[in-house]
């Protein structure tokens, strides 16, 4: 069930019908989100249900281990088995075959890769993301960040509850389950805001990175080898909006409809290709994952104190943020070089350019992301080796078009706009009544329906 | 290493607070919008559903409905918008 169908829609309002029927009676409310939630992961593949019901519960359970003052001796030992189990999982369902394939490219030239075992399994939707949900439950409880162990159905809630189940944000434990604990005011609910952010998800999914990737990405990584430097450059370009459309619009949107809800989610992009500087751009880019990665792995590897183990604390950390999105050479070839690129500047210190060094610093970090999707994007490592060959490889034009400059355009321009502009825009909006705002929200859908394609792609971050 | 505090930036910050009945209300003129100038997104949704006696009974309903919409020309700037995007994407 994808955000942007009328099958969502009918869903969600109905949902919201039953949620805020029950404001007074949290218990029977928590209950109603879990079975939604649980109603929208079965709509995706009902088998998986069984797993995520699993995490959840060996979550909850060394919670209760990890929280409990008489094993305190043990929690290290608890925590570390937990952990051990939720990237057991991640690892049987994600990664297994992937090692297994490495393996035998090792084994190979000895002869000894015939009777490697395979599994035939298919990827459960959003397991990286619920697998972090979980890792971020047992350590906020180990270190104190969050002061008690939650209740069952808290628990099942936070690892399911449906606007971040599938593609995030990361929400962490201690951010979010203190929601829970208070009752949902009736009279309090973001509606603007939350109306704005779901349509400016919607607009950047169903038009931009949806035309983005018809237009013009998915045929310049197809055979990278029969185009030139103009397509290929406006390619990668396409890419870079394309998966900053995509994904942001799947955050904007969940953070919206939470809102609805009653529920406060973190913010996940901040205008990224603004960034004058790699730590600049992952200070805004997937904001979730990048703290997150900072908090339960780089600091615990022992950060930027640990002298020149700094470097290797960062590169490790990318290599492993790479592999997080999928099991590939290319993610972990993706992950190498923000890496290496992120301990240089670390090298180089931390001197903020001005004025026209500074447009150049936003300019050179831009294409520098550009060339690591490169990697991220093509479907094997012999098509990104193309991809860059094919860079400096004078041909006319098939791919441009008018449409893919003016979405590139847009979008690039709504990098550099005020950070504010959410809530100029809703400052506006709120001149007009809730029941006009509520008409324009129905056209508003209407025309981005009428604009968009035949059908819509699932978010390019399910995969992950 | 000192650890960060972990507080987030939240884009819901410090928005306009609305009560459920005014939401409800909004959602309820959405949708009702929705209906009347959507017509032709319905249509094609109804198309898509499974084969059965629901789904023929929506796709019936959908039909009914998109003439009407037709009729009175509820469904003409739908129509419009969408003949413009497709303009500006076959333009070379």
């Amino acid at each position: 069930m994808l955000f942007p169908t009328l099958n969502f829609g009918l869903f969600f309002l109905v949902v919201f019908a039953l949620a805020w029927a029950l404001p007074a009676r949290p218990g029977a409310r928590k209950l109603v989100l879990v079975l939604a939630s649980y109603a929208f992961y079965a709509a995706w593949d009902w088998r998986f249900m069984a797993l995520l019901g699993l995490s959840s519960l060996v979550n909850w359970l060394g919670g209760r281990w990890v929280g409990d003052p008489r094993l305190a001796a043990r929690r290290q030992a608890v925590l570390a088995l937990v952990v051990a189990l939720d990237l057991g999982i991640l690892g049987v369902f994600k990664y297994f075959n992937f090692f297994m394939e490495s393996l035998g490219l090792l084994l190979a030239p000895l002869g000894l890769a015939r009777d490697l075992p395979f599994l035939a399994l298919v990827l459960p939707v959003g397991i990286s993301f619920f697998t972090f949900h979980g890792i971020s439950y047992v350590v906020d409880l180990a270190r104190g960040d969050l002061k008690q162990p939650a209740g069952l159905i808290d628990m099942l809630l936070y690892i399911s509850f449906f606007p971040q189940l599938v593609a995030g944000p990361i929400v962490r434990a201690a951010h979010f389950l203190p929601q829970l604990d208070r009752p949902v005011d009736p009279d309090r609910i973001a509606a603007t805001r939350a109306f704005l952010l779901i349509l400016g998800g919607l607009f950047k999914k169903v038009i931009v990175a949806n035309y983005l990737a018809t237009e013009i990405v998915d045929e310049a990584f197809r055979d990278p080898s029969r185009l030139g430097t103009v397509d290929l450059l406006v390619g990668v370009y396409g890419y870079a909006f394309q998966i900053y459309c995509d994904f942001s619009a799947y955050t904007d949107i969940a953070i919206g409809l939470a809102a609805l809800l009653g529920y406060r989610f973190p913010q996940n992009f901040d205008q990224p290709y603004r960034a004058e500087s790699l730590r600049a751009f992952w200070r805004r880019w997937h904001i979730s994952l990048s703290t997150w990665l900072r908090d339960y792995l780089y600091i615990p590897l022992g950060g930027s104190d640990a002298g020149w183990r700094r470097y290797r604390n960062l590169a490790l950390t990318m290599l492993l943020g790479g592999l997080w999105h999928g099991a590939a050479w290319t993610f972990v070839i993706w992950g190498a070089m923000h890496g290496l690129w992120l301990a240089a500047e670390h090298a180089l210190g931390r001197a903020e350019p001005k004025g026209w060094r500074r447009a150049l610093a936003i300019l050179a970090t831009f294409h520098f992301v550009c060339l690591t999707w490169i990697f991220f994007r093509a479907a094997d490592l012999g098509r990104a080796l193309d991809y860059l060959q094919g860079l400096a490889r004078p041909a006319a034009p098939e791919l441009v078009t008018p449409l893919v400059l003016l979405l590139l355009g847009l979008m690039a321009l709504g990098q550099f706009l005020p950070r504010d502009r959410v809530e100029r825009v809703e400052s506006a909006a709120l001149r007009l009544p809730l029941l006009a705002q509520g008409a324009l929200l129905g056209l508003t859908l209407v025309a981005i329906d009428a604009m968009g394609p035949e059908g819509v792609a699932p978010f390019i971050y399910f995969q992950f | 290493m000192a650890r960060h505090r972990y507080d987030p930036r939240e884009v819901t910050t410090g928005a306009a607070a609305a009560s459920r009945r005014e939401v409800a209300s909004a959602l309820a003129a959405a949708t009702l919008v929705a209906l009347l100038f959507g017509s032709p997104a319905l249509l094609a949704w109804a198309e898509d559903l499974p084969v059965g006696p629901l789904g023929d009974t929506l796709l019936e309903l959908a039909v009914r409905w998109h003439d009407m919409m037709q009729a009175i020309g509820l469904d003409r700037p739908y129509e419009a918008i969408r003949r413009a995007f497709r303009a500006l994407q076959g333009w070379r």
